[in-house]
């Protein structure tokens, strides 16, 4: 079981992060265009996928795979994306897509920006 | 358990045939313009899937999921395109569509010299044997939950 690659988008679609560990193909493009691809995709996704539900909504878009890998998606009410691509044998990891966003990416460049102000 | 509908396209992006078992909820847009919305979208996604794919393809997509529902995604050689939304205790379903695919569609409306293709499927009995076989699997409840 392994992570292929992770990206963070804010509300406005910029790609504040991307890493990678284990990627075996690339996308062929530039990577601004990847990560607007990535972006505009999963915007349109979420919306398809809203309008075409057979059932009440709750939570939205989730994931999708294919028979080599699956696409994990988690969005915050601030509108902050979290993107993780990983092999199938991984289940539900929305706890793990909340920790990089409000325990690694949320503190510190809030900070950076409260000790600007101060300045 | 259980399945909300399913759609059947030709290669050609045609609707050939939908049906409904639990739906609560509707688009909200007339029908053509739903199954063209349905079948536009899996083409973007497909391609996206692909292109986007850090690993090599092999098979391409297959499905995605909410918290709520699941829709199931298999593609034949010849280009007629499978669709089944049904809720998340559902696993890998590709042996129920390829089945829905070749025992049904080809049985039934390809092999049958009076059923024309490229066209809504008319067949009543089509319509009946896939009612049928769908009722009779394993995670369809007729109650929906």
């Amino acid at each position: 079981m392994t992570v292929h690659n992770l990206y963070l988008f804010d509300r406005d679609g910029v790609c504040l992060h991307y890493s990678e560990w284990h990627r075996k193909k690339q996308a062929g493009i530039p990577k601004e265009e990847e990560y607007k691809l990535m972006y505009g995709m999963l915007f349109s996704i979420r919306s398809f996928v809203s309008k075409m539900s057979p059932v009440d909504m709750k939570d939205g878009f989730l994931a999708f795979q294919t028979s080599r890998y699956k696409l994990h998606y988690y969005e915050t009410p601030t509108g902050v994306k979290v993107v993780m691509n990983t092999d199938l044998g991984v289940g539900p990891i929305r706890d793990v897509l909340h920790h990089i966003y409000s325990g690694s990416y949320h503190p510190y460049p809030a900070s950076y920006a409260c000790m600007w102000s101060w300045w």
